[in-house]
């Protein structure tokens, strides 16, 4: 009995203790779990806010860009948006803002070091963008985009560069291959016999000519991996860097002028702007020096395209809109140097797509550049000069002749600036 | 006597105790609840943070021609499926995104303002509505 009553003593309240112990326990679990909750809510809030200052942060870049095509030499200390611009927005979100860091080495001789020590390169401009919240950055490297703004030159070095899909020659009889164009009034242009050929036609997914068609010149890809088939052996160089994307638009200067359409067999037109050109069939079309934009040009079949008062410093520079399309057997610029008419396709939203054509047996000498541009050399067509264009199709016996005098020549065509090299 | 004393103390330990591990157990089951809940959201909230993100990067993709074709096809529903086991057996769980893309041009239609949207469900706050937002200069 004393042992019993001892024991009994001695366990009273073990089991309240053993109780609060437990529900100490789950408090302190529960406790645990309030702390997690919380902190999921934070990281899935955090990442939402890092999405919108990220993307705040391109939209200084492409304000960036806006300015720079207003003016090259833009250069401001730091560009705060929003800054309430008439030419722009603000954003939306009145707590989003950012904050646009410029290096501009457009007009330099010399390399400059931007704040992160990239060397500037002259002709391009370091541009930093800094997303904002309530006027502050977010902690860490969120929110940061950065790149190399870039007005590229207008070179033709290469005879044909492909920028999209495969180059593909399927029909036979196709030829391309190089001359040296006289720099005289008249050029002949008749590659007879063997050419010691310069040109360099240029894809970055790969080649495929038909073996009854020829290149008389190189294949440049992008890496050695890239296939190539056809008659081909020996004629592949790797060189990793394309080209900048060519972009147009139609110049500003001609886009508040009136766009009047011209139509009929004989026609001589000024430089400005047009809303349809059509040459009639068998008619004629003068252009001269200086700059046109033609939303949509038509030469009609067996017509005739003719530059007067054109110089090397003076060339005839048409911005094309939506269509350019050139009939069987017509002529455009024949007999001159392919430089002295440069073609610049502006047409984005169709994306050029089937509009661009050089008819059946037609005999062009032009140089033509858009990285949208798709272009269709039609059956026994001739084109002197040099194609840069997202798409060139080739109907057999077509013929392009680069002009080797294009290579490291500087064109007169207005790009636009690219952003390369972005980060984000 | 002492041993009915220490008996009837023993009874308001059980009592007291099982008073205390209800509250406990309540409040366990309540935070187990809201843990739930707000896992959900969680889920969904970064699901349609993804989702916006996806479609954001798609406009900028197709680029500042194409933004109209973009915004054009939209809203668009996605739906997610999450499937979890259970003790018997396994419940799937769906929640529907509608995603929508709408822009504006600046004067001289040189820059767009894009801005993309998620709406979906949520089971606090009802209809709920996210949204990123950029401009796209016209080389973009």
């Amino acid at each position: 009995m004393r042992m019993k009553r001892r024991s009994t003593t001695r366990n009273r309240g073990i089991g309240l203790a053993l109780l609060l112990a437990l529900t100490a326990v789950i408090l302190v679990l529960g406790a645990s779990a309030v702390a997690l909750i919380a902190q999921l809510s934070q990281q899935v809030s955090s990442s939402q806010r890092a999405s919108k200052v990220k993307y705040a942060a391109k939209a200084g870049l492409s304000r960036a860009l806006l300015e720079l095509s207003k003016d090259p030499h833009w250069s401001p200390t730091t560009l705060v948006l929003p800054d309430a611009s008439p030419d722009s927005f603000d954003f939306r979100d009145n707590s989003l803002g950012c904050k646009v860091q410029v290096v501009n080495n457009w007009g330099g001789a010399a390399p400059v070091s931007a704040p992160d020590s990239t060397m500037v390169e002259p002709g391009r401009v370091w541009l930093e963008s800094v997303g904002t919240l309530h006027g502050e950055p977010l902690s860490g490297a969120h929110g940061i985009a950065a790149g190399l703004a870039v007005k590229p030159e207008v070179v033709f070095d290469l005879a044909v560069y492909q920028r999209d899909g495969i180059f593909t020659i399927q029909s036979p009889s196709v030829l391309i291959a190089s001359y040296r164009s006289s720099g005289a009034a008249t050029d002949p242009k008749d590659p007879a016999g063997v050419l010691e050929s310069e040109a360099v036609i240029r894809s970055e997914v790969g080649v495929i000519i038909n073996a009854a068609s020829q290149l008389q010149g190189k294949v440049q890809l992008p890496r050695v991996d890239i296939p190539v088939a056809g008659n081909l052996a020996g004629l592949v160089e790797v060189v990793p860097d394309g080209p900048l994307p060519l972009q147009f638009t139609e110049p500003e200067a001609l886009r508040s002028l009136p766009h009047p359409s011209q139509y009929g067999t004989a026609l001589d037109l000024d430089p400005g702007p047009y809303f349809e050109v059509k040459v009639e069939p068998g008619g004629s079309l003068v252009l001269r020096g200086g700059t046109y934009y033609i939303d949509s040009l038509w030469v009609g079949e067996g017509s005739v395209v003719e530059l007067v008062d054109v110089t090397d410093s003076n060339p005839c520079v048409v911005y094309l809109g939506e269509i350019f399309d050139v009939g069987p057997d017509a002529e455009i610029n024949w007999q001159r140097a392919p430089a002295l008419l440069q073609l610049y396709s502006t047409d984005r939203d169709n994306w050029g797509a089937d509009q661009f054509i050089l008819g059946n047996n037609s005999r062009s000498s032009f140089v033509i550049a858009s990285d949208v541009l798709e272009l269709a050399l039609g059956e026994g067509a001739v084109l002197y000069g040099a194609v840069d264009a997202r798409l060139v199709t080739w109907a057999a016996g077509a013929r392009l002749i680069f002009d080797e005098n294009l290579i490291g020549q500087v064109l007169d065509g207005d790009p636009e600036w690219v952003l390369v090299s972005e980060t984000d | 006597m002492k041993p009915t004393r220490a008996l009837g103390f023993s009874l308001l330990e059980v009592i007291l105790g099982g008073l205390i591990m209800g509250a406990a157990l309540t409040g366990m089951a309540t935070l187990w609840m809201t843990h739930q809940r707000v896992l959900r959201e969680s889920r969904d909230r970064l699901m349609a943070t993804f989702i916006l993100q996806s479609e954001m990067e798609r406009c900028l993709a197709q680029g500042f021609h194409s933004i109209p074709a973009v915004a054009a096809e939209d809203p668009q529903e996605v739906v997610t499926e999450r499937t979890f086991g259970t003790t018997r057996g396994t419940n799937t769980t769906t929640t529907s995104f509608l995603t929508d893309v709408f822009f504006e041009n600046n004067g001289d239609e040189t820059m767009r303002r894009v801005w993309v949207t998620v709406t979906y469900e949520d089971s606090r706050h009802g209809l709920r509505t996210l949204e990123l937002e950029t401009f796209v200069f016209k080389n973009e």
